[in-house]
């Protein structure tokens, strides 16, 4: 059941990304910024930190896919690195103990590894010409601005969301352990 | 801490990476339609698309009528004052289009087959890619209702961009603005002389079009207004794409560069119309004859 409000968590979050965000996106009324909403991937790298690394790549694959499917034409670009960057914070998580600002900071980090890969990949297969400068300062640092704060808001429901879930399994587990001896 | 990098887990990095590189590789390709299960996700993806976007855009659309509402009345003293100048244009636009049809029959030309001639039909845009690497829309129009790959798409303002992919109940839409090599318009300046050129890309920091290939011999003028020169075979003939803000001459010193800043706004798009070129399976009274 939890594990449905996750998935349909996720799913809402990427539907708001292309639609009702894009409503309200800053460039519509004349600022010269770009905030890209990376909240599907904030969550996904959130997923590999508390339920476990396995979990954030299979998560990531799932909706980086989809990702790639209905918002560019190149299939695998978002569903490697989303699922990469879970992977390697699910693991970094390991070294700190989580709290709100650990985990401000790792969601962040992971949030920079994608968008960092998805633009070195991007400029690479000469589907952008945007330079180094401008990405950095026109579109990184206030996107990062913008999923930090998304983060700080989510913090606390998906934190509780994701630690039922990882006790519940750990009772599957040991109750199919159990019924295994 | 695990250790992070197993043997297993490293060939499994390196198997994906290349599955990635070979994925990238067959979708980069030039692909005429998508695959099945492709349009199937984008077109049951686009419906619940709908359901969000078009509440928010009311929305927005509630605000910004708020507040056009100050600046309401010296706009109608304006309009007011151009209203008697427009009746005199369309009287003086229909004794010249009678001319004109006359002077072609007189001719034997069939207008049908002219490069201006095309037809439109309206579609609202119902998603756009969040991260803008890629300028692509999603309209709520599809193969069932007449679109095809590579159709024209303009806002009352000017063009915006063609349609890249058709499904069944919805389509994507190209901006000009997406950097791509195959993403070309032939175009022209129409002042006294006309001049032709091609559109080839996007300027992403300075916000123009690159109209290229100018002789540099002819001269274009900033201010000049370009528009579609219909040669190119997917465009009519007489789409406004917008106005030459700057030109330079290119470093071989044979042809110019004039940059164009679009006439529409790329990131304030609610309707759309897709033009039809072809104009043979579309039902004239669904869309309206478009008037040069």
């Amino acid at each position: 059941m939890r594990r449905f409000f996750l998935v349909g968590t996720l799913f809402v979050l990427f539907l708001l990304e292309g639609t009702v965000f894009q409503v309200f996106a800053p460039e519509q009324y004349g600022f010269d910024f770009q905030l890209i909403p990376r909240f599907v991937t904030v969550i996904v790298v959130m997923v590999g930190m508390v339920l476990s690394p396995a979990y954030g790549v299979l998560y990531g694959v799932v909706f980086g896919l989809l990702h790639d499917l209905i918002y560019t034409d190149l299939v695998g670009v978002y569903m490697f690195g989303m699922s990469v960057a879970a992977y390697i914070i699910g693991y970094l998580s390991k070294v700190f103990h989580l709290n709100w600002f650990t985990t401000l900071i790792l969601g962040l980090l992971g949030v920079t590894l994608v968008e960092f890969y998805v633009y070195e990949l991007f400029s690479l297969i000469n589907v952008t010409d945007v330079s180094f400068h401008s990405f950095f300062y026109s579109r990184y640092l206030p996107s990062l601005l913008l999923n930090g704060i998304f983060l700080l808001i989510v913090y606390y429901p998906v934190k509780r969301l994701l630690e039922d879930l990882s006790e519940s399994r750990r009772q599957e587990n040991q109750a199919k352990r159990r019924s295994f001896l | 801490m695990p250790q992070f990098f197993s043997n297993k887990r490293l060939i499994v990095l390196l198997v994906s990476i290349i599955i990635l590189v070979a994925l990238i590789g067959t979708s980069m390709k030039e692909r005429d339609a998508l695959t099945m299960p492709e349009q199937f996700f984008k077109d049951s993806i686009g419906w619940l698309q709908s359901i969000f976007y078009k509440p928010a855009n009311s929305v927005a659309g509630l605000f910004e009528s708020i507040g056009d509402m100050k600046d309401m009345y010296e706009e109608n003293e304006l309009l007011k004052s151009r209203l008697n100048e427009f009746v005199a244009v369309s009287e003086e636009l229909k004794t010249v289009k009678k001319e004109n049809q006359d002077l072609k029959s007189e001719l034997n030309i069939d207008s049908s087959t002219g490069l201006s001639n095309y037809q439109t039909f309206h579609a609202n845009m119902i998603a756009r890619s969040p991260d803008r690497w890629n300028d692509l829309l999603t309209i709520d129009k599809g193969e069932q209702d007449g679109v095809e790959a590579d159709m024209a798409v303009a806002t009352p303002d000017g063009l915006i961009g063609k349609v890249k992919n058709v499904q069944p109940f919805s389509s994507t839409v190209q901006l000009v603005s997406d950097v791509d090599r195959t993403n070309r318009i032939a175009a022209m300046t129409q002042e006294d002389k006309n001049v032709f050129g091609t559109i080839e890309g996007y300027d992403t920091e300075k916000e123009v079009l690159l109209f290229s290939k100018i002789p540099v011999d002819t001269k274009v003028e900033k201010g000049q207004t370009v528009i579609t020169a219909g040669n190119g075979g997917i465009f009519p003939r007489g789409v406004v794409i917008g106005e030459i803000v700057d030109i330079e001459t290119d470093n071989v010193g044979t042809t110019q560069t004039a940059y164009v800043k679009p006439a529409s706004d790329l990131y304030d798009i609610n309707n759309v119309m897709i033009i039809d070129r072809g104009a043979q399976n579309v039902n004239p009274d669904e869309g309206e004859g478009e008037e040069e």
